[in-house]
């Protein structure tokens, strides 16, 4: 649910949703706006327990949870033991890269004392998978994860691969422009494709993306391109909500091969922000995803590691919402 | 629990040390390390809080911190560790080994910081540990929002006239809350003093102890809510509210027909509820009877609204293919069989109204 109000007051919201992930974000964004860059288990339960506490007063699906303010304690410390020890895997998997250190105890989490480049992708990824949290910096937080995934794309293929933004807002190249037909059928012949469809199909005024965010193939040399198809193509979604699930299909290769027919099936990837993963390193949801190749925060870092660089609109916004720290009061 | 003498005595707070026994103190921790047992009740950020309240509002003499004496002229505080260690930091802000930033904003906001605590004095401590089991393990009883809210209303008009523009920062220190909080809890005291006092709108079963209060203020956390009602969260008259509008939230938010639950029932309905409210149609849906998660579905734009049913169907329709080999030979849906031709048929027509309406375009 996004808020209108600014960050961070916006966080005065808890997470709508019981999945860790969420929480260890929100976490990691409370000790980001911490005047002492720090927030523990303690504080962590004793904000979020005085606002869950008020909301769920009166609220029948809460009644049963309603029990002796002793086993409610017992059930908000176990919560908040689970959310630092999926912090703490993040830790570790990530190294250098995670801009939070922990305490020995592993109860509190601390901003390091220099935000290093290193840090500021993370960084970056955790603010755009808390769109809720940031609905005035909405358009630049997707627009630049959509670079990143081009970037994350381009690193997994080889160097002459060709990769870019298919969506109408793609900012750095713009191969792919004006009307969706025109789009589409240049990608055909960029991805030696037969075109399915007829430009009537279309109206003038469709400028999307049909829901293909980015777009990338291996042009294998051949002495009459057009004559020889049958090449390696990988096609992306981007997703910074949790939409994602449902979206990761409109990339898929069921739903292109109704526009464009391919020798060989497409490659699906869906690009999210989140860190999807449970402390073990498996996937959170393995059953969120269909058809698809997950890329989500830990492999994008991974995969990147120092080779991107934020743009400016996106370095700056970043560097703003660093800066931004709660009152005391 | 019965002291020898009853007698609350005031003490200067050098003279008091914390517990090397307090159980909630972990044991890697040096009992007899003051710093480091700062160290470890600076962990949780309610201390910088009580800081905050005391420095504001000052010691409450009829809180007693209940102590033993250590032999050496000085006291041993049983009870009362927190409150001793917020005016131990008020006093001293070097003594914190960490939260340095905080204490620091906390101490230099204080009016007021204690050199003397009140304190009652035990023989022994076993005659404090009786009640120490329920103040800790079971402790006191959080106030409910709507008492929370009557509170801070008190406290508003107390120091209205001196604070005025800072009214909710000064309220929130006092309670040791945020200001932010601090506000929205009084906007929804004022809309609940003008439900109660139109009646509940003879809602049946409505009133002041069934009114699910936090429904209302968490409602004001939406801006569309707050812009439907005309509520502005500096007007706590509620000038422009809207009132024909007030009374339909009510209804919707608390009214039961036939024991069915109210068609606002849950804080996680708001949400829909906001989006429905901005939009005409949807609200006028609403309003003839359509359920909210039906009405919601208005407030997308018709494209964009088939657009992504479409995906979702095959999004789901994809996912039941992924799955099938793992069905079981006893497998008992036969009508599946059925419903999938239906799906058959009913997108064989969409996929031709949709080809239709993209050619027609084009010939206009």
């Amino acid at each position: 649910m996004p808020s209108t109000q600014p960050f961070p007051d916006s966080l005065c919201k808890i997470p709508s949703s019981s999945t860790i992930h969420y929480w260890a974000d929100f976490t990691e964004l409370l000790c980001l706006v911490n005047v002492d860059g720090e927030i523990s288990e303690a504080d962590l339960i004793a904000r979020t327990r005085r606002i869950a506490h008020d909301l769920k007063e009166g609220d029948e699906k809460f009644q049963s949870i309603k029990d002796s303010s002793a086993q409610d304690k017992d059930r908000w410390n176990n919560r908040a033991r689970d959310i630092f020890s999926h912090l703490k895997y993040r830790k570790n998997c990530l190294g250098d890269y995670y801009p939070f250190d922990l305490s020995s105890n592993s109860e509190t989490l601390q901003l390091k004392d220099t935000i290093s480049e290193r840090n500021c992708l993370y960084l970056f990824l955790l603010f755009a998978s808390n769109l809720g949290y940031l609905d005035q910096a909405r358009q630049i937080l997707t627009n630049e994860f959509q670079e990143i995934s081009k970037a994350t794309l381009e690193h997994l293929l080889p160097e002459w691969a060709k990769v870019y933004v298919f969506g109408p807002s793609g900012n750095s190249d713009q191969r792919y422009r004006g009307p969706l037909w025109e789009k589409i059928k240049l990608l055909s012949e960029d991805i030696r494709g037969k075109l399915l469809v007829e430009e009537s199909f279309f109206s003038r005024k469709n400028v999307g993306d049909a829901g293909l965010d980015i777009v990338g193939w291996i042009p294998i040399p051949d002495p009459q391109p057009s004559l020889a198809p049958g090449i390696p193509i990988f096609f992306g979604q981007c997703a910074c909500t949790d939409k994602w699930v449902e979206k990761q299909h409109s990339s898929s290769s069921d739903t292109w091969s109704s526009l464009i027919h391919t020798i060989h099936r497409t490659s699906n990837f869906a690009f999210i922000p989140f860190f999807f993963r449970n402390i073990d390193g498996g996937w959170q949801d393995y059953t969120k995803i269909h058809s698809s190749i997950l890329i989500d925060r830990f492999r994008i870092i991974f995969l990147l590691k120092d080779s991107y660089n934020l743009n400016e609109d996106a370095s700056s916004l970043l560097q703003d919402l660093i800066s931004r720290k709660e009152e005391i009061y | 629990m019965n002291s020898e003498n009853n007698l609350i005595i005031m003490e200067d707070i050098n003279l008091l040390k914390f517990d090397p026994e307090n159980p909630r103190i972990p044991s890697d921790i040096n009992k007899n390390d003051e710093k480091e047992i700062l160290d470890w009740m600076l962990n949780d950020a309610t201390l910088i809080e009580l800081m905050g309240s005391i420095g504001e509002s000052g010691y409450f003499s009829a809180e007693p911190l209940l102590v033993v004496k250590d032999g050496n002229g000085a006291y041993i505080v049983v009870e009362g560790n927190r409150r001793l260690a917020a005016v131990k930091l008020l006093n001293n802000p070097e003594l914190a080994p960490r939260k340095m930033k905080a204490v620091s904003v906390v101490v230099q906001k204080a009016k007021i910081k204690p050199s003397h605590l009140p304190i009652i004095i035990y023989s022994n401590r076993d005659k404090i540990i009786d009640y120490l089991g329920y103040r800790h393990v079971t402790g006191i009883k959080e106030w409910g929002p709507l008492a929370k809210a009557k509170y801070l209303k008190q406290l508003y008009y107390r120091y209205f006239e001196e604070e005025q523009e800072a009214i909710y920062k000064k309220l929130a220190q006092i309670i040791g809350s945020r200001a932010d909080y601090a506000n929205k809890l009084l906007i929804g005291l004022a809309l609940f003093n003008e439900i109660a006092e139109e009646g509940f709108y003879d809602i049946p079963g409505l009133n002041e102890n069934t009114l699910n209060f936090s429904l209302i203020t968490t409602a004001t956390s939406y801006n569309k809510i707050t812009a439907f009602l005309g509520l502005s969260f500096d007007d706590l008259d509620l000038t422009n509210v809207n009132k024909n509008h007030l009374r339909e939230l009510t209804k919707w938010l608390f009214e039961r027909v036939d024991s069915a639950p109210a068609r606002v029932a849950e804080s996680r309905n708001l949400n829909e509820l906001s989006y429905v409210v901005a939009n005409e149609k949807a609200l006028t849906a609403f309003r003839q009877g359509t359920p909210l998660a039906q009405a919601v579905l208005y407030t997308e734009e018709p494209d964009e609204s088939f657009h992504n049913k479409v995906l979702n169907a095959k999004s789901e329709i994809v996912y039941a293919r992924e799955i099938s080999h793992l069905l079981k030979k006893t497998y008992p849906y036969e009508s599946d069989v059925d419903t999938l031709d239906e799906i058959k048929n009913i997108s064989q027509q969409l996929g031709k109204h949709v080809k239709d309406i993209l050619r027609s375009e084009e010939g206009d």
